[in-house]
C-alpha cells in the first residue's frame, strides 16, 4: 500500500469534484442546513439544540459519505474506466480503497464543518462540542463509507445501490438519534440501535445518551472504528472480483 | 543480446479455458516483437501477463529481469502499456490524463505536467489537449493511450492492437508514431491481428492459435516457409464453376508447388524462391481463366498455418 499512490488518486478525485463543487456542495448542504435552521429555530419538541444541531452534523456528514462511497465510487471504479485505468499503473486496490474512503471522508468532513460554522454561528455548539462533534462526523461518515464501498464491491448495478441507500442508509439515519429520542424506542429497538453505526457517531457527538463519561466515548469511537476498518477486506475481495470480470 | 523477456512454458486460464498452452519465447533489447493471431489465439492474455496486469498461472515469466509472479508492481512502473479496450478517464481532459497517469506512477507533479505536455504534442492532440477524451472521436483516444502509456519513460513497451478499428490515415498516423518509438530504441512487444501492420513494425513474430506459438520468425522467413514465394490466383473468367479446372491444374502445376481453394478461385503457391513459369500463365490464360499473380504474403503465411493446425 503506498500512501502516495492513494494520493495522487485522491487528487484526482479532488481535481474531477472541483468541476462540481458548486451544486455537489449546495446538494449536500440543502436538506441539512434547513433541518438545523427550521427545527433548531423551532427547538424541536423539547430536544436542546445543541443536541440537536450535533445529531445533524453526524446525520449529514453521514449521508454525504455514504452516497460518495454508493454512487460517486459505483461512477468511478465499477461504471467507469477510473480503477481500469488506475490498475494499469503501479497502483492497486489497496490505493484504490484508500482513495474512495479518504475522499469521502473528506467530503463528509467539508459538509460537516459547514454546518458546524452555521451551529457555531448561531451558538448552539461551543468550541469543545463543535470538535467533538465534528470528528465524530467524519468518523460516522467513514463507517458509512466504508459500508457504501462494500455494497459498491458487491452491486450489480445502481439499482442494488439505491437499495441500499433506502434499506440501509436512511434508516441508520432515521435511528441514528438526531430527529427524535431514542429513548421513546422499545427495549428490543434499543438494542438494535448497537448495529447502527450512526447511533454511536451521534451518541459520541454529544446528540443522545451520556456522552460525557469517557468510558462510553471510547466504546463508541471503539465500534465506530469497527465499523469503518471489518467491511474493507471483503470490499477489497470483492472489487478484486468485479473488476477481474 | 540482452533479453529483456523470457518466457517458458507460460501457461493461463479463465475457468475452463486455456488461454496460453505452453507459451515460450524470448524479447531482446531494442527489439520489436509480434504476437500475430487471430481473436482467441491468446494474444491479449499474453500482453496483460507482460504488463504485471494479472498474475501468471503455470510456468516461468522474466520481465526486465524480473519475476513476473512476485514483482507485479514494479512491472507495471517499468512497462509501458496500450490495453485493448479503451480505459481513458472520461472525467478528465486529455491533458488531464496523461498528467493524472503520471502522478499514479509516481512523479512529480512539475515533471508530471511537463511530461503531460511533451506527450499530448507527441500524440498530435495539442490543440485538442482541453476536451475530454468523449469528443476526440475513436482516433484522438488511441492516440491518447498510445501517449499515456509512455508517461513514465517505460523500458519496455507493450501494444495490443493499438490501431484496431482505426480508418487507414489514422492506423498510419499511429504506425508512423511507432516507427519512431522503435527507432529511439524502445523494446516493444506488439499484439495484432493484422498481417499489414506485423510486417510493418516487427522484425519478428510468434504466429499464435489458440494458446499456442505455432512458428516464430522473421516476416519473410515466415512466409518463405508457409506460404512460398509467388502465388498464381485462377478463376474462371464468367465466374463459374469449370469442370477441366482439376485436369487442368493435374497437367500445368509444376510438382512442389501447393494449392489452395478459395471463394471460388483457385490459388497456386509456388515453393519458396521460385517462380511460376511464363508459359503456365499463358496456357491458363489461354483456357479461359483470369490469372493474376502476386508475391506470397503473411497472410497466406498465416492462413496455411492456421489451415494445418486445424487439420491436426
Amino acid at each position: 500500500m503506498s500512501w502516495r499512490g492513494a494520493g495522487s488518486l485522491l487528487g484526482r478525485h479532488l481535481r474531477v469534484y472541483r468541476r462540481r463543487a458548486g451544486s455537489a456542495l449546495a446538494m449536500d448542504l440543502a436538506l441539512p442546513a434547513a433541518c438545523l435552521l427550521g427545527l433548531g429555530l423551532a427547538s424541536a419538541g423539547g430536544v436542546a439544540p445543541a443536541r440537536h444541531a450535533a445529531g445533524l452534523l453526524v446525520a449529514a456528514a453521514a449521508l454525504v459519505a455514504a452516497l460518495e462511497g454508493s454512487l460517486g465510487a459505483h461512477r468511478r471504479l465499477r461504471a467507469g474506466p477510473v480503477g481500469e485505468s488506475a490498475l494499469a499503473s503501479p497502483l492497486g486496490l489497496p490505493e484504490l480503497l484508500a482513495a474512495e474512503l479518504l475522499f469521502a471522508a473528506l467530503r463528509a468532513g467539508l459538509c460537516a464543518g459547514l454546518l458546524a460554522a452555521i451551529a457555531g454561528g448561531l451558538g448552539w455548539l461551543g468550541g469543545g462540542e463543535l470538535a467533538r462533534s465534528l470528528a465524530f462526523g467524519v468518523l460516522g461518515g467513514l463507517a458509512m463509507a466504508s459500508l457504501a464501498l462494500w455494497t459498491t464491491a458487491l452491486a450489480r448495478g445502481p439499482e442494488d445501490l439505491r437499495a441500499f441507500l433506502a434499506g440501509v442508509v436512511l434508516p441508520c439515519l432515521a435511528l441514528s438519534g438526531a430527529w427524535f429520542p431514542l429513548e421513546a424506542l422499545p427495549p428490543w429497538g434499543r438494542a438494535l440501535l448497537w448495529l447502527n453505526p450512526l447511533f454511536h457517531a451521534s451518541a459520541g457527538a454529544g446528540a443522545h445518551g451520556p456522552a460525557e463519561e469517557p468510558a462510553w466515548l471510547l466504546l463508541h469511537l471503539a465500534v465506530l472504528v469497527a465499523f469503518a476498518a471489518l467491511p474493507l477486506w471483503a470490499t477489497a475481495r470483492a472489487l478484486r472480483r468485479a473488476l477481474a470480470a | 543480446m540482452e533479453e529483456l523477456v523470457i518466457a517458458r512454458d507460460v501457461q493461463q486460464g479463465f475457468g475452463a479455458t486455456e488461454a496460453l498452452r505452453g507459451v515460450s519465447f524470448d524479447l531482446h533489447a531494442g527489439e520489436c516483437l509480434g504476437l500475430l493471431g487471430h481473436a482467441g489465439a491468446g494474444k491479449s492474455c499474453l500482453t496483460g501477463l507482460l504488463a504485471g496486469r494479472t498474475p501468471l498461472q503455470g510456468g516461468q515469466l522474466k520481465i526486465l529481469g524480473r519475476d513476473a509472479r512476485t514483482h507485479g508492481r514494479e512491472l507495471r512502473r517499468r512497462v509501458g502499456w496500450v490495453p485493448p479496450g479503451d480505459t481513458l478517464d472520461d472525467e478528465l481532459t486529455a491533458l488531464e490524463n496523461l498528467w493524472v497517469f503520471g502522478r499514479y506512477h509516481g512523479l512529480p507533479g512539475p515533471e508530471a505536467r511537463r511530461r503531460a505536455g511533451e506527450l499530448v504534442a507527441f500524440a498530435g492532440l495539442k490543440e485538442r489537449a482541453a476536451e475530454r477524451p468523449g469528443s476526440l472521436g475513436a482516433e484522438g483516444r488511441r492516440r491518447l493511450q498510445l501517449a499515456r502509456a509512455l508517461i513514465q519513460r517505460p523500458e519496455l513497451l507493450v501494444l495490443d492492437e493499438p490501431a484496431a478499428g482505426l480508418e487507414p490515415a489514422a492506423q498510419r498516423f499511429v504506425w508512423g508514431r511507432l516507427q519512431a518509438l522503435r527507432a529511439q530504441g524502445l523494446p516493444m512487444l506488439l499484439a495484432t491481428p493484422s498481417p499489414e501492420e506485423a510486417c510493418l513494425l516487427c522484425g519478428r513474430l510468434l504466429l499464435l492459435e489458440r494458446g499456442r506459438v505455432l512458428d516464430e520468425g522473421s516476416p519473410p522467413e515466415l512466409v518463405a516457409r508457409h506460404a512460398g514465394g509467388e502465388v498464381v490466383e485462377l478463376r474462371p473468367l464468367d465466374g463459374r464453376p469449370r469442370e477441366d479446372l482439376d485436369s487442368f491444374l493435374a497437367e500445368s502445376i509444376p510438382a512442389g508447388a501447393r494449392l489452395e481453394r478459395r471463394e471460388g478461385a483457385v490459388l497456386c503457391f509456388s515453393p519458396a524462391g521460385e517462380m511460376f513459369p511464363g508459359a503456365l500463365l499463358e496456357r491458363a490464360h489461354l483456357r479461359g481463366f483470369a490469372v493474376t499473380t502476386r508475391r506470397a504474403s503473411l497472410a497466406d503465411a498465416l492462413r496455411a498455418l492456421r489451415g494445418r493446425e486445424a487439420r491436426t
